[in-house]
């Protein structure tokens, strides 16, 4: 077997690293297609009748049960043949119009729950309340519910995002050089050899992508947050933290519980201690005074009961 | 565009004795990774700093990265590394290579499964309210017993609705297993149309027949969900049905969050 060269990583990572303008251009020109349609399948969704509404919801429910590879198989093949039959030839196209293509069609899905989502969570008292000062129907839009809007839809389109990026490295199969094609090249040119190394450099570079989004998103969203007021903002703070307690709480509560538990047995035990001495250096229980005294009280307290 | 029906439903035939692979990895694959993502839940919100730095960092890397790298990696990873250990540090004269790759199938799924599961646990198990464990524990349970009683049941019902998705993303990503030539769907389909170069119509079947079977994993979850549900409905108190009403936003919003 041949040894394992951690320096090819770093060979491999400056030649890997320009592709990922095609990855991110991939992922532009799907988020802008993709969105497009996942407006109107939301607006069909929340806005339409009867059948638009139930085309919508199949759309979305059929999308979600088909593979990836398989849509991207199907446009590779089928798009070129069925613009063929209306006499528009795409055999020669980029692979990266198949690639969109698809990727437009599997966003849209998830894109269009995200856009509902969000219109649904805010309150339509906000639009009321906008038109009510005399504010236009656009205005109400753009000023009171689109910034809402957006900071509900952040967290879930960062993720539909890179899910897409996730997604659309299967591009390679068709033959598209991104990320991921580039280091099946490399790979194939080392004739198999290096292949865990250039793995792991991938792994590196789809890694950072990530993270990277993931901190864009919540910069962005902290950006989209500022509208709320400051008190507004520690009573949400303190509710996480408070959250936080409480959880941390529920886990560590058999350590809170044996803590309590041993600082009740040794009191008791402190307790029965002084007790004893008292009856040993006295007599039988029941006739020092002390108990006498007891005794008589929870007589006392289980007639009043009774009573 | 011309499609053959003929050829379709042949096919389509070819590809129904692919269903039993594509089934036994999600299966298999979830009896792995349940009862581990669990233990990896309960194991991430004990606020012990090394466990939980370890199983975030080992989540973050599965959910960050592609499933197709993570297959391609441990299939040329596994075989040649459990070869070598075979040969030269066991020295037997065991042929690794004889294996069925569905193993290494089982292997990365299960890998994936259990970051994505994880998470799915550890938030159910916080949508369970502290005061039911300090309910059971006042009426003189056990620690143990009011977890596989009290917290464990409703958190699972909890987390019913995540596992169906990740179930539906796990029987999408099995399509990938044909990369690991294990003759899945996927594969016996693609086999069928290289004859012929009828791709576009194996590849309809194979998108056929995942809606399909989509469909029928789908249902059985919604019907377990409704089943399981009932403790639910008998509450009445208004506290109560806030607590179902929140438990039920959980689940929507998750829903969406996993996406398509």
């Amino acid at each position: 077997m041949r040894p394992f060269k951690p320096t090819f990583i770093f060979e491999v990572l400056p030649q890997i690293l320009p592709y990922t303008l095609v990855t991110l251009g991939i992922m532009l020109g799907t988020v802008f297609f993709g969105g497009l349609l996942g407006l109107l399948l939301a607006a069909g969704k929340l806005k339409g009748g009867r059948i638009l509404r139930g085309l919508a919801s199949a759309y979305t429910y059929f999308i979600r049960c088909v593979p990836s590879i398989v849509m991207l198989f199907i446009i590779y093949y089928g798009l070129p043949e069925l613009l063929l039959s209306f006499g528009i030839n795409i055999n020669n196209a980029n692979k990266a119009v198949f690639v969109i293509t698809t990727f437009t069609f599997m966003f849209g899905a998830s894109m269009s729950e995200v856009f509902r989502s969000a219109y649904l969570a805010i309150d339509p008292g906000q639009s009321e309340a906008g038109l009510s000062i005399g504010l236009s129907r656009w205005q109400t839009f753009r000023r009171i519910i689109l910034p809402q809007a957006s900071a509900v839809a952040l967290p879930n389109f960062t993720n539909a995002l890179v899910n897409l990026m996730k997604e659309g490295t299967l591009a390679y199969t068709i033959g598209l050089i991104d990320i991921m094609g580039k280091g099946q090249l490399i790979i194939g040119l080392n004739h198999g050899s290096y292949a865990l190394e250039t793995y792991i450099a991938m792994f590196v570079v789809y890694w950072v992508l990530t993270l990277l989004i993931e901190a864009v998103s919540k910069r962005l969203e902290k950006h989209l947050l500022r509208g709320l007021r400051p008190h507004e903002e520690a009573v949400s703070k303190e509710k996480s933290v408070s959250k936080e307690k409480s959880v941390s709480e529920k886990i560590l509560y058999p350590i809170y519980e044996t803590g309590i538990l041993n600082k009740l047995k040794q009191s008791n035990g402190f307790f029965d201690v002084s007790m004893g001495k008292a009856r040993s250096a006295g007599s039988k229980p029941g006739e020092t005074e002390n108990d006498q005294n007891r005794f008589q009280r929870t007589q006392e307290d289980n007639s009043w009961k009774l009573n | 565009m011309e499609i053959e029906l003929g050829f379709m439903w042949e096919t389509f035939l070819v590809a129904l004795s692919g269903i039993p692979v594509t089934l036994k990895l999600t299966f298999v694959t979830l009896l792995i990774s349940i009862p581990l993502a669990f233990f990896m839940a309960l194991g991430k919100l004990v606020d012990h700093k090394v466990s939980s730095r370890i199983i975030g960092l080992y989540v973050s890397f599965v959910r960050g990265t592609p499933i197709v790298l993570q297959i391609l990696f441990f299939y040329s990873l596994l075989p040649t590394t459990l070869n070598y250990i075979f040969k030269n540090v066991l020295h037997t004269e065991y042929n690794v290579f004889a294996w069925n790759p569905i193993i290494y199938a089982y292997t990365v799924f299960s890998l994936n499964t259990i970051a994505v599961l994880s998470e799915v646990f550890r938030s159910a198990l916080l949508t369970v309210n502290a005061g039911q464990l300090e309910a059971a524990m006042s009426i003189g349970e056990t620690k143990f017993q009011a977890y596989t009683r009290i917290i464990i049941p409703q958190a699972l019902v909890a987390a019913l609705p995540n596992v169906g998705n990740t179930t539906v993303s796990l029987l999408k990503n099995t399509s990938l297993a044909y990369m690991m030539t294990v003759k899945d769907i996927t594969a016996l389909a693609k086999i069928e149309a290289a004859i012929g170069y009828n791709y576009i119509e194996a590849y309809l079947v194979i998108l056929m027949i995942y809606v399909l079977l989509c469909t029928v994993v789908q249902l059985l979850f919604r019907f377990a969900e409704n089943s399981l549900s009932v403790y639910k409905k008998r509450l009445t108190k208004p506290s109560d049905r806030r607590f179902s009403y929140i438990l039920s936003r959980v689940a929507a919003v998750s829903t969406l969050l996993r996406g398509v």
